[in-house]
């Protein structure tokens, strides 16, 4: 007896090949994604990559020149079909918050359920009372604090129950003492009432800390969607790579297929014998042990970082300075002589994108 | 509860791309205002051959060289002492700086036509500022003191330019109060004294302000017809005029109105010229303002003098004595019947017209923030050229669309119903109101814009994305938070409508009179009944905008 196979949940977004130009400027370039319910996916990426533009298409802000996007399966924008925003159903939360200035909190968070029973109002105010602004009802936004607004923009989105969550750099208004609090606060509250999300950001640990997907995008298109550990352990590409964390760059070449450098050699199955490439290093991929252990290297200075600090080190065959952390101060200060080997399976290998052929 | 909350609501079926129903309004609004312009050109050439011969002959030649000399000396008056008075309240601080600053924009009040009325009356040989020269120098008849003219085209320059200075001063004293403290510093570091600082650094930084201004002063001048005909100046304008009424010549008064529209056209292009191929903008960073600098003594004597006679030339003495007249004529007469039913035209007109531009202008102001759309601009700027349409040439426009609408619906309404309808547009104010609209919609949208463009793009995006639509968003986001600068549009509107005289002469309903036409009248007859009452109202409505003026173009901070 064969059973048939479960059909696959409908995505609760779905993007297909949507491009997106200003002028001459081709905002997005053929972007494809989709967002399973439940889940949050960020989009991840430097500023002008076309994660806003991607954001504001899905919201129906900004209607794109081709492909599809379907919510919960209905397509909502397309050739010759153009849903408004407010008939999408999805909430989008602004970075500047655009909480409006000339309505009280309360008006602002029940802005987007007029017309909606009485049971929508009173999850809002449960809503207003989970992140403590309750008492706060009445005050205009501009009395608020930063942190404040952010809240009473999340319910304000939040409240009308969207089908889906849209977030434009959350976070990126705080300042940083109180950034993991709030991001923390916001984790629970999206969890809690079971919201998918889409989230724009710029900044890697962010992403890492709130998604349960990572979209990297790079000049108007998607380059990777993983896991947050996945993109960090695996990532497809040098640009991913180096966008997820500072890592040092060593050029080399393949042979026997393995890359050559002067801390060893790195596996590198499947790129082809003399290739030109580049061994990304991160700063917890390289262990330092007493001299005589590895490669030969020097401590050039030291940094203190609180619950780790970073050695520059000079090392034998190799220009300029490699970083490594190490928890604590370590056993090793400026001036020493220190032995360097690879972690396993830490060391990335990319082919050289600068390099000529 | 929370699950509620979180479960997805109903979409509703996708929806056909929108017609675009704000291109066709904006459309429209384009078509209402060129439709007149459309009908100036086809009335000019469908005239008898004869025409143009007869005009080139008789009427343009001196027509044109009036005009030209009258814009060139008003030119220079309005450039000469806006940009002076708006000098010496920025740069300088002396008794009286602070009263000065808000006076010098009094003359706006005041409509050419009443400064020539009222000056006429003030000036005449048996006037009080002749009979009092006399009796002070001992002459005993007026022609023993033969002081020169006031109606003559030196007598018209001088009117217009200490009446019009104002739309020079506005926006130079905005500028040279924006302008950074640190390019005058460097100018003196530099070795400029602080004349040589006005010359070298900030007359040519205010250059844009100062085109704008003349512009706007020169085509208020080209709009003009009671003061240059009160005072013997044949313009193009007094040329329309006096074709269409006294010979009824409609394709005589289209073929000069075309030769003024193109005067107007090429002012515009003179102020854009004037503007291009410079960067005036100053640095990112808020610069800090230039400090004034004291005077004492001589110097602020003198300053204080300068700034006073354009105050006195272009408002007190005017507004003054049309007080006293209008006070004297109100203890013998009272308030007349006539003038209350005028009164009450004017403000029915007015008003009707200040709903339709600013509601339409609002409107157009709106739509490129609601529905994107880049080419939509372009709409919105044709809907807004009326400002540079002189209001008679409007009116010489709007007559035969007018009446062939009226004649076909009178025709129409005989065989159906047996009666005529009469000239409908032409007859009930609506071709006025038409007018009104087309020549003042540029400030609504204006207004409108400066409102909607304090509006973050993301408070409309947000609430498109709460559930409303495009017409909701702007009732509940944008109007809320906008409606100053839109209320402060409105005043503007509602004013120029009760001065505006040349279209409403035209325009109005038969033995229909508003405070405009009915000084006009009392001023081309010669009397001197309710004319001073009349235009003292003008003043005072006139006054209300000149306080938001004020406050608008001072910069905060």
């Amino acid at each position: 007896m064969t059973h048939p196979a479960p059909a696959r949940a409908t995505p609760a977004l779905a993007v297909e090949d949507v491009a997106c130009r200003f002028g001459r400027v081709r905002a997005l370039d053929g972007v494809s994604l989709e967002v399973r319910p439940g889940e949050v996916v960020a989009l991840l990426g430097d500023s002008g990559c076309g994660k806003s533009t991607l954001l504001r298409v899905v919201a129906g802000l900004e209607r794109p020149d081709e492909g599809r996007v379907r919510l919960d399966g209905r397509l909502v924008a397309g050739p010759g079909v153009a849903v408004p925003p407010e008939a999408r159903g999805v909430g989008l939360m602004f970075q500047d918050y655009a909480l409006f200035p000339h309505l009280s909190v309360a008006e602002n968070i029940g802005f987007g359920l007029r017309g909606r029973p009485a049971a929508a109002r009173e999850a809002a105010a449960s809503l207003l009372e989970q992140v403590g602004l309750a008492g706060q009802a009445g005050s205009y936004p501009q009395t608020l604090s930063g942190g404040e607004q952010q809240r009473v923009a999340l319910v304000r989105a939040l409240a009308p129950g969207p089908r889906l969550l849209l977030l434009d750099e959350p976070f990126s208004n705080l300042d940083r003492r109180m950034r993991d609090r709030v991001r923390d606060e916001t984790v629970a509250l999206l969890r809690r009432t079971g919201t998918t999300a889409l989230m724009v950001t710029h900044d890697p640990e962010e992403a890492l800390a709130v998604a349960t997907r990572i979209a990297l995008m790079r000049r108007g298109r998607v380059v990777q969607v993983a896991t947050g550990e996945a993109l960090y352990r695996r990532p497809a590409s040098l640009f991913a790579a180096r966008f997820l964390s500072d890592a040092a760059e060593i050029p080399a070449r393949i042979r026997g297929g393995r890359a050559a450098t002067p801390l060893g050699p790195v596996p590198a199955p499947g790129l082809p014998e003399g290739a030109a490439v580049r061994v990304c290093l991160r700063p917890e991929a390289v262990r330092v042990g007493p001299a005589g252990s590895g490669a030969d290297a020097q401590v050039v200075r030291r940094v203190f970082l609180g619950a780790a600090s970073l050695l520059h080190l000079a090392v034998a065959g190799l220009e300029g300075l490699l970083r490594v952390r190490q928890p604590g101060t370590g056993p090793y200060g400026p001036g020493d002589a220190v032995g360097l080997t690879l972690r396993d399976g830490a060391a990335l290998v990319f082919p050289d994108e600068d390099a000529e052929g | 509860m929370l699950q509620d909350l979180a479960r997805p609501q109903a979409l509703p079926a996708p929806a056909r791309l929108r017609p675009g129903a704000w291109t066709l309004a904006a459309a429209a609004a384009a078509l209402l205002v060129l439709a007149p312009l459309a009908a100036l050109a086809a009335e000019a050439l469908r005239g008898s051959s004869g025409l143009w011969p007869h005009l080139l002959a008789y009427v343009l030649p001196q027509a044109i060289r009036d005009t030209a000399l009258l814009l060139a000396g008003v030119g220079i008056l309005v450039v000469a002492v806006g940009t002076g008075a708006a000098w010496i309240v920025a740069a300088y601080e002396f008794p009286g700086r602070r009263i000065l600053d808000w006076a010098l924009l009094l003359p706006l009040a005041v409509p050419t036509y009443i400064a020539a009325y009222a000056y006429l009356d003030l000036l005449h040989p048996v006037g009080p500022v002749q009979s009092g020269l006399r009796s002070l120098l001992g002459y005993a008849r007026p022609r023993d003191l033969a002081l020169p003219d006031l109606r003559s085209l030196p007598g018209c320059i001088l009117l217009l330019g200490f009446v019009l200075y104002p739309y020079v001063y506005l926006p130079t004293r905005a500028l040279f109060l924006m302008q950074s403290a640190s390019l005058v510093e460097a100018g003196r570091c530099l070795g400029l004294r602080p004349a040589a600082v006005f010359r070298r650094v900030a007359l040519p930084l205010a250059r844009p302000a100062i085109a704008l201004g003349t512009s706007l002063a020169l085509l208020e001048a080209l709009n003009d017809i009671g003061a240059a005909e009160f005072l013997g100046v044949r313009t193009l304008t007094v040329s329309v005029y006096a074709t269409w009424v006294n010979r009824s010549d409609l394709p005589g008064a289209a073929g000069i109105a075309l030769a003024l529209l193109l005067a107007c056209l090429a002012l515009i292009g003179l102020e854009r010229a004037a503007r291009r191929g410079r960067g005036y903008a100053g640095a990112a960073q808020r610069p800090r303002r230039m400090g004034r600098t004291p005077l004492a003594g001589p110097a602020a004597l003198a300053a204080a003098g300068a700034c006073l006679v354009p105050v006195a030339l272009g408002f007190l003495a005017p507004a003054g004595f049309l007080a006293l007249e209008a006070a004297r004529r109100l203890r013998v007469a009272g308030l007349s019947d006539a003038l209350l039913s005028e009164s009450l035209n004017t403000l029915r007109f007015s008003a009707l017209a200040t709903l339709v531009a600013v509601a339409l202008g609002l409107l157009l102001a709106a739509g490129p923030r609601l529905v994107p759309g880049a080419w939509r601009a372009a709409l919105v700027r044709c809907a807004t050229l009326g400002y540079a349409v002189p209001g008679a040439i409007l009116a010489i426009g709007l007559m035969p669309p007018l009446a062939a609408v009226d004649g076909a619906l009178d025709g129409l309404s005989r065989t159906l119903a047996g009666a005529g309808l009469g000239a409908l547009g032409l007859g009930t104010g609506f071709a006025l109101v038409y007018a009104y609209v087309v020549r003042f919609l540029a400030i609504a949208v204006g207004t409108g814009e400066a409102g909607l463009a304090r509006v973050p793009r993301s408070l409309g995006d947000a609430a498109r994305v709460l559930g409303r639509g495009p017409g909701a968003t702007l009732a509940q986001v944008h109007l809320p938070l906008a409606w100053p600068a839109v209320l402060g549009g409105a005043l503007l509107v509602f004013v120029d409508c009760v001065k505006e005289l040349p279209a409403t002469l035209l325009l109005r309903p038969l033995n229909v009179e508003t405070l405009a036409t009915h000084l006009y009248g009392e001023a081309a007859r010669g009397t001197y009944e309710d004319g001073a009452v009349a235009a003292l109202l003008i003043v005072a409505v006139g006054l209300l905008p000149v306080a938001v003026l004020l406050r608008v173009s001072t910069p905060r901070g």
